[in-house]
């Protein structure tokens, strides 16, 4: 009951931020230099050809009247039309939807089980070589840029050992084979830094359940190592590491726009890029909206996570 | 015999900033039945020379010496398999002093308690449950059937504590060590469950040791008194004689440091100075550089233990009472030049 009633007013509350992110993204874009109709047209447009295109987009009336339209058409789910494209956004988003989802969803079952192994690891092995070696690589990993550890994987994989293409997507529900060569370098991109810091998390955060008074009590009454590890520690340190992977959705997307553009993946993350450089209003506008959503969705899961763990946490 | 016999016990705690001798030599003796109270300050070692006997201390600290034997079995050669197996939980259960802490904040009360059952009897789960039931009930949590349901959080402190000690009398332990079991309590919950031990002690009769550095408790619960100070048992004996009689130097200031309610603060007399760090221990008798009746043997090694009892045993760990060592001054009612109070060594006795 009480954790029902919880998710709804969770995702009630996201409401208002939603709102702020669309009054922000707007200003934003309009604030930006530049004419977009010039960017469009070219260089030498006829002036009637610009006018056309300034009235039919709304571009010649008060930026407040812009705004409220705005508003209106979010509430019908209508994001506006793209002048790029010359197509609907919400056709756009969801067409270049499944290769970002697909990378990003593959870098979390990459990074999850490998950081949570990893760090239990480690703090089974406080302190001993095994613990070191993963730290230091932990390090290394999370000091990497995704950029840099993008091309080196192509420098490597693709143009000395000519193992995998180095652009391109292509569906794993249409090719599978082909799809995973594709895959291969930018999920290891995205899942690097990812991996490294949630297993320093889980690292440290089993490090400190495993020295906790209740884990000191489960040895006192002789419940075996094993099942302290699993049953009496993993489920308190899964606490800071939830938080933790909800948080980390922004970074995924941030990296997503760099993993995309440089593996050629025609992704959101692509879209979003181009469309700030042709100041293609609606279509940033929109990848915002979608990309906050998303996000604020994970925090809510995050939190409804967090108190189905912890009994602790109260719903109302 | 006795059930438990711990023998020149030595705990070291292997730090960067040196050896911590926290427990150095100790020796005391539980019989079935008994309950032998542990007093002393902070840091004198009591939690140390308790976990010891369950092989709990952790690194960097190790047993270094001496000898614990339950029930004629001595536990420092057994290992850590073993002692998960056949001693802990089983056959010697602990209460910490910070039960919210103790328990797992996210499993319910009744998951940890049926677990211990679980993993250290044949008891299926479901007889666990019952069982945990009956224990809850037996250590007065009000509507065990519902409340087995609940997490640590929902209970008050004082229950908490309770659902500790039920923990502890899960599968039948023959002895019991509380920890500081009501040192987080306020004054009222605390006899609450002073009473309780008492209780168990009867329905159960379970042998006890009970930690705490409050003399007042030690009243209540318990048959026999060590006294610890900085790794050293220096005195032992039953609650009355100790109380009545103290004759080493350190437990008499103790003795002398509690305000009573007749008493003012001007009248009390608190030990002068503080404790010496573990890593370098005086020489000789640990107590010679706060006690008022020291004199130059002291220093020479550590004071072997005599036994001054008239019936029952009363163990000191202090040269002024042995025949055969001359010293300068007949000590000890007077003072010492390097301690303030005057009297500190004498007005308890009397």
């Amino acid at each position: 009951m009480g954790l029902f009633r919880y998710t709804l007013r969770r995702f009630a509350q996201l409401v208002p931020v939603l709102f702020g992110i669309v009054t922000l993204t707007f200003i934003m874009m309009h604030a930006l230099p530049g004419d977009p109709v010039r960017l469009y047209l070219g260089t030498e447009p006829g002036q009637e050809l610009a006018d056309d295109l300034i009235e039919s987009h709304g571009f010649d009336r008060p930026l407040y009247e812009q705004y409220f339209e705005h508003l209106w058409r979010l509430v019908q789910g209508d994001l506006g039309q793209s002048f790029v494209y010359n197509r609907p956004v919400t056709d756009l988003i969801w067409e270049r939807m499944e290769p970002t989802l697909v990378v990003m969803g593959l870098s979390y079952v990459v990074a999850l089980p490998v950081a949570i192994g990893l760090g239990i690891y480690g703090a089974a092995r406080h302190n001993e070589a095994g613990d070191h070696v993963s730290r230091f690589a932990g390090l290394a990993g999370i000091s990497t840029p995704n950029f840099w550890l993008a091309l080196m994987l192509i420098y490597v994989m693709t143009y000395h050992l000519g193992l995998l293409p180095a652009s391109g997507y292509t569906s794993p529900f249409v090719n599978p084979v082909e799809s995973a060569m594709l895959l291969v370098m930018p999920v290891l991109t995205l899942a690097t830094a990812q991996t490294a810091l949630l297993m320093r998390m889980t690292r440290s955060s089993m490090i400190e359940e495993l020295r906790s008074e209740h884990v000191e009590t489960a040895r006192a009454y002789g419940i075996p190592e094993r099942k302290i590890m699993v049953r009496h520690s993993f489920r308190n340190a899964l606490l800071p590491l939830i938080t933790i992977v909800g948080l980390q959705l922004s970074t995924l997307l941030g990296g997503s726009v760099i993993v995309e553009e440089i593996f050629a993946i025609p992704g959101l993350g692509r879209l979003f890029f181009d469309s700030i450089i042709d100041q293609d209003y609606s279509v940033a506008v929109g990848v915002t909206l979608f990309f906050s959503t998303l996000f604020l969705i994970g925090v809510v899961l995050t939190d409804i996570a967090y108190a189905y763990i912890d009994p602790r946490i109260k719903y109302d | 015999m006795s059930l438990l016999e711990v023998e020149d016990l030595r705990t070291y705690f292997f730090t960067a900033d040196g050896i911590v001798q926290a427990v150095d030599g100790v020796s005391f003796e539980v019989d079935t039945g008994e309950s032998l109270g542990i007093v002393g300050e902070s840091g004198a070692g009591k939690s140390v020379a308790v976990k010891s006997i369950m092989g709990l201390i952790r690194d960097p600290g190790r047993v270094v010496d001496g000898s614990i034997r339950f029930d004629g079995r001595e536990l420092t050669d057994l290992s850590e398999r073993e002692l998960r197996q056949e001693i802990r939980g089983n056959e010697i259960a602990i209460i910490f002093q910070d039960a919210m802490s103790a328990l797992n904040p996210v499993f319910t009360v009744g998951s940890q308690i049926e677990e211990v059952i679980v993993e250290n009897t044949d008891r299926s789960p479901k007889e666990a449950r019952s069982r945990a039931v009956e224990l809850l009930d037996d250590v007065g949590i009000p509507d065990p059937e519902q409340r087995i349901d609940e997490y640590p959080h929902q209970y008050s402190g004082g229950m908490q504590q309770r659902a500790m000690i039920a923990m502890a009398l899960a599968c039948d332990p023959r002895l019991i060590i509380a920890d500081e079991p009501t040192t987080a309590l306020d004054v009222t919950i605390q006899a609450g469950i002073l009473d309780l031990f008492d209780d168990i002690q009867e329905k159960y009769e379970t042998s006890m040791v009970y930690v705490t550095h409050d003399l007042g408790v030690v009243r209540e619960v318990c048959d026999r008194v060590g006294v610890m100070y900085l790794g050293n048992m220096v005195e032992c004996a039953p609650y009355d004689e100790l109380y009545r009689n103290p004759k080493h130097p350190y437990t008499q200031s103790l003795l002398n440091s509690v305000v009573t309610p007749d008493e003012t603060l001007d009248e009390i007399d608190p030990i002068g100075g503080t404790m010496p760090s573990a890593v370098s221990p005086p020489s000789g008798c640990r107590f010679r550089t706060r006690c008022p009746a020291a004199f130059d043997d002291c220093s020479k090694a550590t004071p072997p233990s005599y036994d001054v009892g008239e019936d029952d045993p009363h163990e000191v760990a202090c040269l002024l009472y042995d025949e055969t060592v001359s010293r300068a001054e007949p000590a000890l009612h007077e003072s010492n030049t390097d301690t303030d109070p005057a009297e500190s060594g004498g007005t308890a006795d009397d």
